[in-house]
Protein backbone atom coordinates (compact mmCIF):
# COMPACT_ATOMS: atom_id res chain seq x y z
CA UNK A 1 0.00 0.00 0.00
CA UNK A 2 1.19 3.25 -1.05
CA UNK A 3 0.89 6.42 2.12
CA UNK A 4 -1.35 8.44 1.53
CA UNK A 5 -0.60 12.33 0.24
CA UNK A 6 -2.48 15.07 1.69
CA UNK A 7 -1.69 17.24 -1.00
CA UNK A 8 -4.90 18.89 -1.54
CA UNK A 9 -5.74 22.31 -3.91
CA UNK A 10 -6.79 25.71 -2.58
CA UNK A 11 -10.60 25.25 -2.66
CA UNK A 12 -10.58 22.13 -1.33
CA UNK A 13 -8.76 23.52 1.67
CA UNK A 14 -10.98 26.52 2.33
CA UNK A 15 -13.98 23.84 1.97
CA UNK A 16 -12.33 22.48 5.82
CA UNK A 17 -13.31 26.03 7.18
CA UNK A 18 -17.03 26.62 7.75
CA UNK A 19 -18.95 29.78 9.28
CA UNK A 20 -18.51 30.37 12.46
CA UNK A 21 -14.87 28.42 13.02
CA UNK A 22 -12.13 29.28 15.47
CA UNK A 23 -9.48 30.10 12.94
CA UNK A 24 -6.01 30.19 13.81
CA UNK A 25 -3.76 32.01 11.50
CA UNK A 26 0.18 31.47 11.59
CA UNK A 27 3.35 33.74 10.72
CA UNK A 28 3.89 37.30 11.88
CA UNK A 29 3.10 40.67 10.71
CA UNK A 30 4.06 40.57 6.63
CA UNK A 31 5.79 37.38 7.01
CA UNK A 32 4.69 33.64 6.28
CA UNK A 33 1.35 33.96 6.14
CA UNK A 34 -1.14 31.65 4.58
CA UNK A 35 -2.69 34.15 1.59
CA UNK A 36 -3.94 31.95 -0.57
CA UNK A 37 -6.49 30.36 1.88
CA UNK A 38 -7.39 33.35 3.43
CA UNK A 39 -8.42 34.51 -0.23
CA UNK A 40 -10.25 32.44 -0.74
CA UNK A 41 -12.03 32.30 1.75
CA UNK A 42 -12.79 36.08 1.69
CA UNK A 43 -13.65 35.67 -1.79
CA UNK A 44 -16.28 32.73 -1.11
CA UNK A 45 -18.33 34.51 1.53
CA UNK A 46 -17.16 32.58 4.51
CA UNK A 47 -19.19 34.48 7.24
CA UNK A 48 -18.86 34.52 10.96
CA UNK A 49 -15.43 33.08 11.60
CA UNK A 50 -13.84 33.63 15.03
CA UNK A 51 -10.13 34.67 14.27
CA UNK A 52 -7.06 33.03 16.56
CA UNK A 53 -4.54 34.57 14.67
CA UNK A 54 -0.90 35.23 15.35
CA UNK A 55 0.48 37.37 18.07
CA UNK A 56 1.29 39.92 15.47
CA UNK A 57 -1.25 40.24 12.78
CA UNK A 58 -1.90 42.09 10.15
CA UNK A 59 -2.75 41.44 6.39
CA UNK A 60 -4.64 37.90 6.50
CA UNK A 61 -6.73 39.59 9.53
CA UNK A 62 -7.33 42.76 7.20
CA UNK A 63 -8.54 40.77 4.41
CA UNK A 64 -10.85 38.57 6.14
CA UNK A 65 -12.25 41.54 8.49
CA UNK A 66 -12.42 43.83 5.10
CA UNK A 67 -14.63 40.76 2.83
CA UNK A 68 -16.64 40.62 6.14
CA UNK A 69 -15.80 37.28 7.07
CA UNK A 70 -15.21 37.57 10.64
CA UNK A 71 -17.45 37.92 13.93
CA UNK A 72 -14.88 38.09 16.12
CA UNK A 73 -11.02 38.75 16.60
CA UNK A 74 -8.55 37.23 19.08
CA UNK A 75 -6.37 40.43 19.35
CA UNK A 76 -2.66 40.54 20.79
CA UNK A 77 -2.35 43.03 18.24
CA UNK A 78 -3.65 43.82 14.85
CA UNK A 79 -1.39 46.04 12.87
CA UNK A 80 0.37 46.42 9.76
CA UNK A 81 4.00 46.96 11.50
CA UNK A 82 6.14 49.99 10.12
CA UNK A 83 3.90 50.67 7.64
CA UNK A 84 0.47 51.74 10.56
CA UNK A 85 -2.78 50.56 12.05
CA UNK A 86 -4.51 48.42 9.96
CA UNK A 87 -7.57 50.56 8.57
CA UNK A 88 -10.47 47.87 7.81
CA UNK A 89 -9.44 45.98 11.34
CA UNK A 90 -9.39 49.64 12.93
CA UNK A 91 -13.01 50.42 11.42
CA UNK A 92 -14.57 47.08 12.22
CA UNK A 93 -13.68 47.35 15.66
CA UNK A 94 -14.21 51.20 16.16
CA UNK A 95 -17.97 50.80 14.67
CA UNK A 96 -18.34 47.30 16.50
CA UNK A 97 -18.80 45.38 13.54
CA UNK A 98 -16.57 42.75 14.95
CA UNK A 99 -16.20 42.38 18.58
CA UNK A 100 -12.77 42.45 19.64
CA UNK A 101 -11.44 40.33 22.46
CA UNK A 102 -7.95 42.09 24.01
CA UNK A 103 -5.98 39.40 24.61
CA UNK A 104 -2.25 39.37 24.57
CA UNK A 105 1.21 37.09 23.66
CA UNK A 106 1.03 34.83 26.64
CA UNK A 107 -2.78 33.64 26.03
CA UNK A 108 -2.66 33.17 22.38
CA UNK A 109 0.66 31.13 23.23
CA UNK A 110 -0.31 29.48 26.17
CA UNK A 111 -3.85 29.25 25.47
CA UNK A 112 -2.80 27.16 21.96
CA UNK A 113 0.16 25.37 24.00
CA UNK A 114 -2.70 24.10 26.82
CA UNK A 115 -4.67 23.05 23.87
CA UNK A 116 -1.82 21.17 22.41
CA UNK A 117 -1.00 19.13 25.62
CA UNK A 118 -5.14 18.68 26.81
CA UNK A 119 -4.84 21.04 29.44
CA UNK A 120 -8.08 22.79 30.08
CA UNK A 121 -6.02 25.93 31.23
CA UNK A 122 -2.52 27.72 31.92
CA UNK A 123 -1.74 29.78 35.05
CA UNK A 124 0.52 32.64 34.74
CA UNK A 125 2.90 33.81 37.21
CA UNK A 126 1.61 36.44 39.43
CA UNK A 127 2.32 40.17 37.73
CA UNK A 128 -0.69 40.20 34.52
CA UNK A 129 -2.97 41.67 37.68
CA UNK A 130 -1.09 44.60 37.43
CA UNK A 131 -2.19 45.01 33.84
CA UNK A 132 -5.32 46.56 32.82
CA UNK A 133 -5.81 44.26 30.10
CA UNK A 134 -8.06 41.44 32.42
CA UNK A 135 -10.67 43.85 32.89
CA UNK A 136 -11.14 44.62 29.40
CA UNK A 137 -12.28 40.58 28.55
CA UNK A 138 -12.65 39.18 32.27
CA UNK A 139 -14.42 35.43 30.77
CA UNK A 140 -11.05 34.85 28.96
CA UNK A 141 -8.55 35.75 32.23
CA UNK A 142 -10.12 34.48 34.99
CA UNK A 143 -8.46 32.93 38.40
CA UNK A 144 -7.54 29.92 39.87
CA UNK A 145 -6.07 29.18 43.28
CA UNK A 146 -2.74 27.15 43.10
CA UNK A 147 -3.60 24.30 45.30
CA UNK A 148 0.02 24.35 46.61
CA UNK A 149 0.51 27.94 48.02
CA UNK A 150 -3.03 28.88 48.17
CA UNK A 151 -2.63 32.05 45.98
CA UNK A 152 -4.49 33.56 43.49
CA UNK A 153 -3.37 33.47 39.55
CA UNK A 154 -4.43 34.44 36.31
CA UNK A 155 -5.67 31.80 34.26
CA UNK A 156 -5.79 31.04 30.42
CA UNK A 157 -8.50 28.85 28.99
CA UNK A 158 -7.17 26.25 26.28
CA UNK A 159 -7.46 27.65 22.75
CA UNK A 160 -8.44 24.56 20.37
CA UNK A 161 -8.72 25.84 16.87
CA UNK A 162 -11.41 24.14 14.22
CA UNK A 163 -8.77 24.52 11.69
CA UNK A 164 -5.25 26.05 11.83
CA UNK A 165 -3.84 27.31 8.98
CA UNK A 166 0.18 28.12 8.56
CA UNK A 167 2.66 29.24 5.68
CA UNK A 168 5.68 26.62 5.67
CA UNK A 169 8.62 27.40 3.18
CA UNK A 170 9.12 23.55 2.83
CA UNK A 171 7.02 20.03 3.23
CA UNK A 172 6.42 17.36 2.30
CA UNK A 173 3.15 15.06 0.64
CA UNK A 174 2.62 13.48 3.73
CA UNK A 175 2.90 16.86 5.50
CA UNK A 176 6.00 16.70 7.74
CA UNK A 177 6.80 20.62 8.38
CA UNK A 178 9.99 22.15 7.03
CA UNK A 179 9.53 25.93 8.83
CA UNK A 180 13.30 27.06 7.89
CA UNK A 181 13.12 30.66 9.27
CA UNK A 182 11.30 31.44 12.26
CA UNK A 183 8.78 28.97 13.69
CA UNK A 184 6.52 31.95 15.50
CA UNK A 185 3.40 30.07 17.17
CA UNK A 186 3.12 27.82 14.17
CA UNK A 187 3.95 24.65 15.37
CA UNK A 188 1.62 25.22 18.29
CA UNK A 189 -0.82 26.20 15.72
CA UNK A 190 -0.81 22.56 14.16
CA UNK A 191 -0.41 20.59 17.17
CA UNK A 192 -3.62 22.30 18.80
CA UNK A 193 -6.02 22.34 15.95
CA UNK A 194 -8.64 20.14 15.46
CA UNK A 195 -7.56 20.50 11.65
CA UNK A 196 -4.15 21.55 10.86
CA UNK A 197 -3.38 23.35 7.32
CA UNK A 198 -0.09 24.17 5.83
CA UNK A 199 0.40 26.15 2.65
CA UNK A 200 4.00 25.50 1.46
CA UNK A 201 6.01 26.75 -1.14
CA UNK A 202 8.29 23.98 -2.25
CA UNK A 203 7.28 19.92 -1.86
CA UNK A 204 10.27 18.37 -1.10
CA UNK A 205 10.93 14.66 -2.03
CA UNK A 206 8.98 11.85 -0.08
CA UNK A 207 12.45 10.34 1.63
CA UNK A 208 13.84 13.87 1.85
CA UNK A 209 12.76 14.23 5.93
CA UNK A 210 14.48 10.33 6.27
CA UNK A 211 18.09 11.29 4.65
CA UNK A 212 19.31 12.72 7.52
CA UNK A 213 17.28 15.70 7.74
CA UNK A 214 14.55 14.92 11.03
CA UNK A 215 16.20 18.17 12.81
CA UNK A 216 14.74 19.95 10.08
CA UNK A 217 11.31 18.89 10.33
CA UNK A 218 9.50 21.32 12.77
CA UNK A 219 6.45 19.60 13.04
CA UNK A 220 5.65 16.02 11.87
CA UNK A 221 3.54 14.82 9.43
CA UNK A 222 0.31 13.21 11.62
CA UNK A 223 0.13 16.83 12.99
CA UNK A 224 -0.97 17.70 9.78
CA UNK A 225 -4.16 17.40 7.80
CA UNK A 226 -3.52 19.02 4.53
CA UNK A 227 -1.28 20.69 2.25
CA UNK A 228 -1.54 22.61 -0.43
CA UNK A 229 1.50 23.92 -2.68
CA UNK A 230 1.51 27.17 -4.67
CA UNK A 231 4.51 29.12 -5.91
CA UNK A 232 4.61 32.42 -3.79
CA UNK A 233 2.48 30.70 -1.46
CA UNK A 234 3.01 33.16 0.83
CA UNK A 235 3.09 36.37 -1.11
CA UNK A 236 2.97 39.26 -0.49
CA UNK A 237 4.26 38.41 2.84
CA UNK A 238 7.97 36.73 3.00
CA UNK A 239 9.10 33.01 3.18
CA UNK A 240 11.94 32.32 4.67
CA UNK A 241 14.94 31.53 2.33
CA UNK A 242 12.77 32.41 -0.48
CA UNK A 243 11.32 35.42 -0.70
CA UNK A 244 11.22 39.15 1.33
CA UNK A 245 8.20 40.95 1.72
CA UNK A 246 6.19 43.02 -1.44
CA UNK A 247 6.78 46.04 0.41
CA UNK A 248 4.51 48.00 -2.68
CA UNK A 249 1.88 45.53 -2.19
CA UNK A 250 2.03 46.92 1.70
CA UNK A 251 2.15 50.48 0.36
CA UNK A 252 -0.45 50.05 -2.03
CA UNK A 253 -2.69 48.41 0.39
CA UNK A 254 -2.44 50.74 2.96
CA UNK A 255 -2.88 54.41 0.33
CA UNK A 256 -6.16 51.87 -1.11
CA UNK A 257 -7.50 49.45 0.79
CA UNK A 258 -10.52 49.01 -1.40
CA UNK A 259 -9.37 49.01 -4.54
CA UNK A 260 -6.45 46.57 -3.65
CA UNK A 261 -9.36 44.09 -1.86
CA UNK A 262 -11.00 44.56 -5.38
CA UNK A 263 -7.70 43.96 -7.41
CA UNK A 264 -6.09 41.39 -5.61
CA UNK A 265 -8.83 39.24 -3.60
CA UNK A 266 -12.74 39.36 -4.97
CA UNK A 267 -11.42 39.32 -8.83
CA UNK A 268 -8.65 36.89 -8.97
CA UNK A 269 -10.13 33.44 -10.12
CA UNK A 270 -6.96 31.64 -8.18
CA UNK A 271 -3.46 31.76 -6.49
CA UNK A 272 -2.02 32.23 -10.47
CA UNK A 273 -4.41 35.22 -11.68
CA UNK A 274 -3.19 36.83 -8.65
CA UNK A 275 0.39 36.37 -9.14
CA UNK A 276 -0.48 37.87 -12.75
CA UNK A 277 -1.92 41.00 -11.62
CA UNK A 278 0.73 41.54 -9.46
CA UNK A 279 3.09 41.10 -12.37
CA UNK A 280 6.14 38.85 -13.10
CA UNK A 281 8.37 41.32 -12.59
CA UNK A 282 6.89 42.64 -9.21
CA UNK A 283 6.74 38.87 -7.86
CA UNK A 284 9.96 38.03 -9.08
CA UNK A 285 11.76 41.09 -7.49
CA UNK A 286 10.89 39.42 -3.60
CA UNK A 287 12.97 36.65 -4.22
CA UNK A 288 16.21 37.21 -2.26
CA UNK A 289 18.51 34.83 -4.37
CA UNK A 290 22.48 34.50 -3.52
CA UNK A 291 23.89 34.07 -7.32
CA UNK A 292 26.93 32.61 -5.37
CA UNK A 293 24.56 29.89 -3.66
CA UNK A 294 22.75 29.41 -6.59
CA UNK A 295 26.26 28.64 -8.91
CA UNK A 296 27.07 26.24 -6.10
CA UNK A 297 23.66 24.33 -6.00
CA UNK A 298 24.00 23.56 -9.95
CA UNK A 299 27.70 22.32 -8.89
CA UNK A 300 26.33 19.77 -6.18
CA UNK B 1 30.32 64.87 13.41
CA UNK B 2 27.82 65.87 15.92
CA UNK B 3 25.93 68.52 13.83
CA UNK B 4 25.27 65.14 11.48
CA UNK B 5 23.89 62.93 13.81
CA UNK B 6 20.18 61.77 13.20
CA UNK B 7 17.89 61.95 16.11
CA UNK B 8 17.00 58.21 15.82
CA UNK B 9 20.87 57.25 15.99
CA UNK B 10 20.89 59.23 18.71
CA UNK B 11 18.24 57.50 20.70
CA UNK B 12 19.83 54.43 19.98
CA UNK B 13 23.27 55.66 21.33
CA UNK B 14 20.93 56.68 24.97
CA UNK B 15 19.16 53.62 25.09
CA UNK B 16 22.47 51.16 24.50
CA UNK B 17 23.83 53.06 27.28
CA UNK B 18 21.02 52.45 29.91
CA UNK B 19 22.11 48.46 28.93
CA UNK B 20 24.09 46.79 31.06
CA UNK B 21 26.49 43.67 30.77
CA UNK B 22 25.35 40.80 31.19
CA UNK B 23 21.48 41.28 31.21
CA UNK B 24 19.35 39.47 28.82
CA UNK B 25 17.32 41.86 26.60
CA UNK B 26 14.19 41.76 24.51
CA UNK B 27 12.36 43.83 22.43
CA UNK B 28 9.39 43.21 19.68
CA UNK B 29 8.63 43.87 16.44
CA UNK B 30 8.62 47.82 14.41
CA UNK B 31 11.95 48.24 17.10
CA UNK B 32 14.45 49.44 14.57
CA UNK B 33 16.14 52.28 17.69
CA UNK B 34 15.91 49.65 20.24
CA UNK B 35 17.26 46.39 18.08
CA UNK B 36 19.79 48.96 17.56
CA UNK B 37 20.78 49.56 20.79
CA UNK B 38 21.12 46.22 21.72
CA UNK B 39 23.68 45.13 19.03
CA UNK B 40 25.85 48.45 19.70
CA UNK B 41 25.61 47.81 23.63
CA UNK B 42 27.53 44.65 22.58
CA UNK B 43 29.65 45.96 20.30
CA UNK B 44 30.66 48.76 22.57
CA UNK B 45 30.25 48.38 26.34
CA UNK B 46 28.61 45.02 26.96
CA UNK B 47 30.05 42.15 25.43
CA UNK B 48 28.07 39.49 27.67
CA UNK B 49 25.05 41.39 27.31
CA UNK B 50 22.17 38.97 25.49
CA UNK B 51 19.36 39.85 23.60
CA UNK B 52 16.19 38.79 21.52
CA UNK B 53 14.49 40.06 18.82
CA UNK B 54 11.24 39.07 19.62
CA UNK B 55 9.64 39.52 16.23
CA UNK B 56 11.60 36.90 14.50
CA UNK B 57 12.76 35.37 18.17
CA UNK B 58 16.55 35.69 16.71
CA UNK B 59 18.82 35.33 19.92
CA UNK B 60 21.87 37.55 19.72
CA UNK B 61 21.32 38.20 15.78
CA UNK B 62 24.40 40.18 14.44
CA UNK B 63 22.29 41.12 11.08
CA UNK B 64 22.17 44.25 9.66
CA UNK B 65 18.95 47.04 10.76
CA UNK B 66 16.28 46.31 8.84
CA UNK B 67 13.03 47.72 7.88
CA UNK B 68 10.92 44.96 9.69
CA UNK B 69 12.24 43.89 12.44
CA UNK B 70 10.34 40.80 12.14
CA UNK B 71 12.02 39.68 9.00
CA UNK B 72 13.47 36.20 9.08
CA UNK B 73 16.62 37.60 7.62
CA UNK B 74 17.81 38.34 11.21
CA UNK B 75 18.54 34.93 11.68
CA UNK B 76 20.81 34.60 9.01
CA UNK B 77 23.49 35.67 11.65
CA UNK B 78 21.74 34.62 14.67
CA UNK B 79 23.45 32.20 17.70
CA UNK B 80 19.42 30.37 18.03
CA UNK B 81 16.42 31.08 17.02
CA UNK B 82 13.54 31.16 19.76
CA UNK B 83 9.65 30.18 18.75
CA UNK B 84 7.20 32.13 20.38
CA UNK B 85 6.72 29.41 23.01
CA UNK B 86 10.17 30.17 24.01
CA UNK B 87 9.89 33.86 24.03
CA UNK B 88 6.71 33.50 26.01
CA UNK B 89 8.46 31.21 28.82
CA UNK B 90 11.67 33.54 28.74
CA UNK B 91 9.73 36.93 28.88
CA UNK B 92 7.60 35.64 32.11
CA UNK B 93 10.54 33.60 33.59
CA UNK B 94 14.36 34.26 32.20
CA UNK B 95 14.36 37.23 34.94
CA UNK B 96 15.04 33.76 37.29
CA UNK B 97 18.10 33.03 36.01
CA UNK B 98 19.75 36.87 34.69
CA UNK B 99 18.60 40.78 34.97
CA UNK B 100 16.11 40.77 31.82
CA UNK B 101 15.76 43.89 30.05
CA UNK B 102 12.72 45.18 27.69
CA UNK B 103 12.29 48.14 25.72
CA UNK B 104 9.18 48.97 23.82
CA UNK B 105 6.76 51.71 23.18
CA UNK B 106 3.49 52.53 23.20
CA UNK B 107 0.38 54.47 21.79
CA UNK B 108 0.18 56.90 25.34
CA UNK B 109 2.83 56.85 27.98
CA UNK B 110 1.94 58.34 31.50
CA UNK B 111 3.50 60.17 34.19
CA UNK B 112 4.17 57.09 36.07
CA UNK B 113 5.33 54.92 32.46
CA UNK B 114 2.15 53.22 32.67
CA UNK B 115 1.89 52.08 28.74
CA UNK B 116 -1.43 51.85 26.49
CA UNK B 117 -1.80 50.34 23.23
CA UNK B 118 -5.23 48.80 23.51
CA UNK B 119 -6.92 52.16 22.27
CA UNK B 120 -7.75 55.67 23.11
CA UNK B 121 -10.75 56.40 24.76
CA UNK B 122 -12.14 54.42 28.17
CA UNK B 123 -15.00 53.95 26.79
CA UNK B 124 -14.16 50.44 26.31
CA UNK B 125 -14.78 48.76 23.64
CA UNK B 126 -16.24 51.68 22.36
CA UNK B 127 -12.72 53.26 21.42
CA UNK B 128 -12.64 56.31 19.55
CA UNK B 129 -9.00 55.29 17.56
CA UNK B 130 -8.74 51.16 17.79
CA UNK B 131 -5.40 50.45 18.52
CA UNK B 132 -3.26 46.96 17.63
CA UNK B 133 -3.75 45.49 20.66
CA UNK B 134 -1.11 44.92 24.38
CA UNK B 135 0.88 42.33 22.37
CA UNK B 136 4.36 41.83 24.73
CA UNK B 137 3.53 44.80 26.82
CA UNK B 138 2.52 42.50 29.74
CA UNK B 139 6.22 41.30 30.44
CA UNK B 140 6.83 44.78 31.63
CA UNK B 141 5.10 42.78 34.93
CA UNK B 142 7.93 40.38 34.23
CA UNK B 143 11.16 42.52 33.69
CA UNK B 144 13.40 43.53 35.96
CA UNK B 145 13.69 46.71 34.54
CA UNK B 146 12.44 48.39 30.98
CA UNK B 147 12.98 51.01 29.09
CA UNK B 148 10.28 53.22 26.99
CA UNK B 149 10.95 54.22 23.30
CA UNK B 150 8.79 56.78 21.12
CA UNK B 151 8.87 58.23 17.92
CA UNK B 152 6.85 60.78 18.69
CA UNK B 153 6.56 63.81 21.60
CA UNK B 154 3.48 65.35 22.27
CA UNK B 155 0.65 65.77 24.12
CA UNK B 156 -1.68 63.09 22.70
CA UNK B 157 0.99 60.50 23.46
CA UNK B 158 2.49 61.82 26.81
CA UNK B 159 -0.38 62.27 29.31
CA UNK B 160 -1.29 62.65 32.68
CA UNK B 161 -2.93 58.99 32.91
CA UNK B 162 -3.27 56.38 30.19
CA UNK B 163 -6.81 55.12 29.13
CA UNK B 164 -5.67 51.43 29.34
CA UNK B 165 -2.57 49.84 30.78
CA UNK B 166 -0.82 47.49 28.52
CA UNK B 167 2.35 47.73 30.85
CA UNK B 168 2.34 48.63 34.15
CA UNK B 169 4.65 51.06 35.15
CA UNK B 170 5.69 52.32 38.97
CA UNK B 171 2.24 51.90 39.79
CA UNK B 172 0.78 50.62 43.75
CA UNK B 173 -1.19 47.82 41.53
CA UNK B 174 3.03 47.19 40.23
CA UNK B 175 3.62 46.67 44.22
CA UNK B 176 0.69 44.29 44.86
CA UNK B 177 1.26 42.15 42.32
CA UNK B 178 4.39 41.88 40.59
CA UNK B 179 7.61 39.99 42.21
CA UNK B 180 9.86 42.30 43.70
CA UNK B 181 12.88 41.89 41.16
CA UNK B 182 11.07 43.95 38.66
CA UNK B 183 11.70 47.60 39.00
CA UNK B 184 9.30 48.87 35.91
CA UNK B 185 10.51 51.25 34.28
CA UNK B 186 13.77 53.33 34.31
CA UNK B 187 14.13 55.72 31.29
CA UNK B 188 11.99 57.09 28.17
CA UNK B 189 13.56 58.30 25.37
CA UNK B 190 11.71 60.43 22.76
CA UNK B 191 12.40 62.06 19.56
CA UNK B 192 13.13 65.65 22.07
CA UNK B 193 14.27 64.10 25.49
CA UNK B 194 15.45 61.79 27.95
CA UNK B 195 13.26 61.27 30.37
CA UNK B 196 13.83 59.39 34.01
CA UNK B 197 12.07 58.61 37.46
CA UNK B 198 12.05 60.82 40.64
CA UNK B 199 11.85 58.79 44.11
CA UNK B 200 8.08 59.45 43.84
CA UNK B 201 7.85 57.11 40.74
CA UNK B 202 6.72 60.06 38.30
CA UNK B 203 8.96 61.03 35.10
CA UNK B 204 10.96 64.01 35.41
CA UNK B 205 13.21 65.67 32.55
CA UNK B 206 16.86 64.24 32.37
CA UNK B 207 17.54 65.96 29.39
CA UNK B 208 17.18 67.54 26.15
CA UNK B 209 18.28 66.36 22.58
CA UNK B 210 20.77 69.30 21.13
CA UNK B 211 18.34 71.88 19.15
CA UNK B 212 15.17 71.36 21.58
CA UNK B 213 14.32 73.16 24.59
CA UNK B 214 13.14 72.21 27.59
CA UNK B 215 10.44 74.40 27.53
CA UNK B 216 9.36 72.77 24.07
CA UNK B 217 9.62 69.70 25.83
CA UNK B 218 7.50 70.43 28.72
CA UNK B 219 5.15 72.36 26.48
CA UNK B 220 4.55 69.19 24.09
CA UNK B 221 3.94 66.68 27.29
CA UNK B 222 0.34 66.27 29.21
CA UNK B 223 1.91 66.60 32.53
CA UNK B 224 4.13 68.27 34.38
CA UNK B 225 7.85 67.49 34.34
CA UNK B 226 10.27 68.36 36.56
CA UNK B 227 13.88 68.39 36.08
CA UNK B 228 15.86 65.56 37.19
CA UNK B 229 18.88 67.61 38.38
CA UNK B 230 18.65 71.06 40.02
CA UNK B 231 19.88 73.81 37.45
CA UNK B 232 20.02 73.82 33.72
CA UNK B 233 18.58 71.00 32.23
CA UNK B 234 22.10 69.43 30.34
CA UNK B 235 21.92 68.07 26.81
CA UNK B 236 21.46 64.42 25.85
CA UNK B 237 25.50 63.29 25.79
CA UNK B 238 25.90 62.89 21.85
CA UNK B 239 27.33 59.27 20.68
CA UNK B 240 31.00 59.00 21.06
CA UNK B 241 33.32 58.54 17.74
CA UNK B 242 33.40 54.94 18.19
CA UNK B 243 29.63 54.37 19.04
CA UNK B 244 28.77 56.18 15.93
CA UNK B 245 31.64 54.16 13.58
CA UNK B 246 29.83 51.34 15.23
CA UNK B 247 26.35 52.30 15.09
CA UNK B 248 26.89 53.75 11.27
CA UNK B 249 29.15 50.82 10.12
CA UNK B 250 28.13 47.64 11.68
CA UNK B 251 24.75 48.12 13.36
CA UNK B 252 22.96 49.74 10.77
CA UNK B 253 24.69 50.29 7.31
CA UNK B 254 22.00 50.46 5.32
CA UNK B 255 21.16 53.61 6.85
CA UNK B 256 17.16 52.44 8.14
CA UNK B 257 17.82 54.76 11.34
CA UNK B 258 18.18 57.79 9.43
CA UNK B 259 15.31 57.13 7.35
CA UNK B 260 13.20 56.33 10.61
CA UNK B 261 9.91 58.88 10.42
CA UNK B 262 9.93 60.61 14.02
CA UNK B 263 8.02 63.24 14.78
Amino acid sequence: MNRRSKVIDVASAADLVSDGDLVAIGGIHAHAAPMPIIRELARNGRRHLRLLPNVSAGLPVEVLVAAGAVAEVYTAYVGLEDFGLAPAFRAAAESSTIVVHDVDEPFTIYGLKAAAANLPFMPLPRGHEATGTRALSPDLFRTVVDPYSGREHVAIPAMRPDVGIVHAPRCDRFGNVFLDGPVYQDDLILRASKTAIVVTDEIVPDDYARSGRHKQVTVPSFMVSAVVALPFAAHPTSSAGHYGRDERMLEEYVRSPEQWMTRYVSEPLDHHEYLERVGVQRVLGTLRVDPAALAGRSEA
Amino acid sequence: MTETIATSELMAVTLARGLRNEAWGACGANSQIPMAAFQLARLVHAPDLNWLSGGGGAINSAAPLVKSTADPVTLDSAEHAFRLEDIVDFELGGWRKAPTVGIFGGMQVDRHGNVNMVGIGRDYPKLRVRGPGTVGLVFAAYFTRTMIFVQRHDTRIFVDEVDHVSAPGRTVARREFCDPHSEGPQLVVTPLAVLDFGDDDTLRLKSVHPGHTPDEVRERTGFDLPSSTPGEVPLTPSPTDEELTMLRERVDPGGVLRRLRLE
